[in-house]
């Protein structure tokens, strides 16, 4: 009898484009990424605009994993 | 004397409970360590300094940055591989008062303190890396700097907003007193500005880029300004962009932009660059006669306060400390009490229910498993729960269980409380019968799930 809930999406990729960028919120900056052939800003939201890249919101899990994909080559170093 | 005594037991009773109130109840923020991480104004120590914070986190995969600058003389914290804390060599750390020697990654609140000549070390950045990288996933609060002896820097960390106030430093005073159109000015010589009540309206000339923006004189290179503006836009067309800058021109310097139907209130922390700077507005995309109105509501001096970057509303929560020493959080089960009846709830495997005196009556129509569910939201992976519930009666051969997220607890009679880790999804919260036969019920309330901080 236990349903199965999907994880809530939590995170976009929007256009990043000159002329097309999507506008973000107050205190909102994208990071530029490339995830699932896509390249554009990752923000901390599920936006509907038509700005919006995927076919719909990444969830935690594939939010880090981009992220993880991203990562600048600096942070090979350690302190 | 101010008081007799018939007054002062009274005053003393709603002291008390003032003080109760505000030691044991505040907001918690948790990073998320995606994105999200946060600024603050550069500060550099020029001596013997400490640094203190409690710190939660279960996350365990990699190294994680509590605080970092992207200065050449970085003053890093992370916690690492073997889940101590790192810190600029040189440096003492001590954990809950003890040595800096074990794993703090287990959930719990832990008190970091280090201590030692911090001459010269940077901090500008909490919960990431220099490089935006390594952020850290949990809750951060109670940040405190020392330099000298003297507290510099106090982050309570419980602002339930974006701007993270700085308690070490005293918000200055109003720095904008509404005047009519006095020291309004257009920014771009295309609009005409009027009064709206207390807004300024900005009514388009033709297609091009209008505004409007206020001059502020005598301020402090190098602080920092509180600003809370309101935006109100009278056509939908175009957008609009809050600006602040020391050209009156607004030529760069925005921090918040505006779309529909985003309109409404921005509290902002912006740098001061010049002793004279302007604030405003721009906006494209607006016919002739098209408007938006902007009323500034107050411009403080707010030395030392940081800013939420990525921010969801989300990561804000409210807490209440237990006696046992405990934060719990919100409620998330919606009508747990049954106050509502049997909204949100649904049943099945032969049960049914019916609220009566506000009490959940489960009865069991058929053989089976019956079970009542309703949804639990937001619950998140890698977190701890309290799920309570209170088995009022049950005449079963054997005792209902509790579920949550398929994991089942035995009821008794009287209210039972569990705590469950590590929680891998959002779910379902519920009680079920075991294998009982027709006629079967179980009387339940005050059914609640509430996320648990614990302290070391």
């Amino acid at each position: 009898m236990i349903e199965e809930y999907e994880e809530p999406k939590t995170h976009s990729i929007v256009s990043c484009e000159d002329g097309d960028a999507c506008e973000l919120r107050p205190n909102h900056q994208g990071q530029l990424v490339t995830y699932k052939g896509v390249t554009g800003w990752l923000i901390r939201y599920v936006t509907t605009c038509d700005h919006r890249l995927t076919d719909d919101g990444l969830t935690l899990t594939e939010a880090r994993e981009c992220l993880e994909l991203n990562r600048p080559v600096i942070d090979t170093v350690s302190e | 004397m101010l008081f007799n005594n018939a007054v002062i037991p009274a005053v003393r009773s709603a002291l008390s409970e003032a003080i109760h109130t505000a030691l044991s109840s505040r907001y918690l923020r948790r990073n998320e360590g995606t994105t999200d991480y946060a600024t603050i104004p550069e500060v550099t120590l020029s001596g013997q300094g400490v640094v203190e914070f409690d710190v939660l986190t279960s996350f365990t995969t990699s190294t994680q940055y509590v605080f970092d600058s992207s200065e050449s003389v970085r003053f890093f914290c992370l916690i690492g591989g073997a889940g101590t804390i790192s810190t600029v060599a040189g440096l003492s750390v001590t954990i809950d008062g003890g040595p800096n020697n074990f794993d703090i990654r287990d959930g719990s609140f832990h008190t970091v303190r280090i201590t030692g000549n911090m001459s010269g070390l940077s901090i500008n950045s909490l919960y990431q890396r220099f490089s935006n990288s390594e952020r850290f996933q949990g809750i951060l609060a109670n940040l405190k700097i020392w330099d000298n002896g003297t507290l510099i820097r106090d982050y309570p960390l419980d602002d339930n907003s974006d701007i993270l106030r700085n308690r070490a430093a005293v918000l200055g005073g109003e720095l904008y007193t509404f005047d009519g159109l006095t020291d309004w000015s257009e920014p771009r010589s295309s609009s005409t500005l009027s009064l709206n009540g207390g807004f300024i309206r900005s009514t388009a000339d033709g297609v091009g880029t209008q505004g409007s923006v206020l001059e502020v004189s005598g301020l402090i290179v190098g602080s920092r300004l509180l600003v809370n503006i309101d935006i109100d836009r009278g056509t939908n067309a175009g957008q609009i962009r809050l600006r602040f800058d020391s050209s009156s021109s607004l030529a760069g310097g925005g921090f918040a932009n505006f779309t529909n139907p985003t309109d409404g209130n921005t509290i902002a922390v912006i740098n001061v660059t010049a002793t004279t700077m302007y604030f405003g507005t721009i906006s494209t995309g607006h016919a002739a006669g098209q408007y938006h109105d902007i009323k500034i509501n107050s411009i403080h001096q707010a030395d030392g306060y940081g800013t939420v970057i990525n921010p969801n509303a989300g990561d804000w929560g409210l807490f209440q400390q237990q006696v046992t020493g405990e934060w719990l959080g919100q409620e998330l089960v919606a009508n747990g009490g049954f106050d509502d009846g049997l909204n949100g709830w649904t049943f099945g495997n032969g049960a049914s229910g019916s609220v009566i005196s506000g009490q959940m009556h489960m009865t069991q129509d058929t053989t089976g498993n019956g079970q009542m569910n309703t949804v639990v939201s937001p619950l998140r992976g890698g977190l701890s729960y309290y799920y309570s519930v209170n088995l009022i009666s049950n005449n079963g051969v054997r005792p209902p269980a509790a579920i949550l997220n398929n994991t089942f607890f035995d009821l008794v009679e009287g209210v039972n409380t569990f705590e469950i880790n590590s929680i891998t999804a959002t779910g379902v919260t519920a009680v079920r019968h075991s294998n009982e036969a027709a006629g079967v019920a179980s009387v339940i309330d005050s059914v609640s799930v509430k996320e648990v901080l614990n302290i070391a």
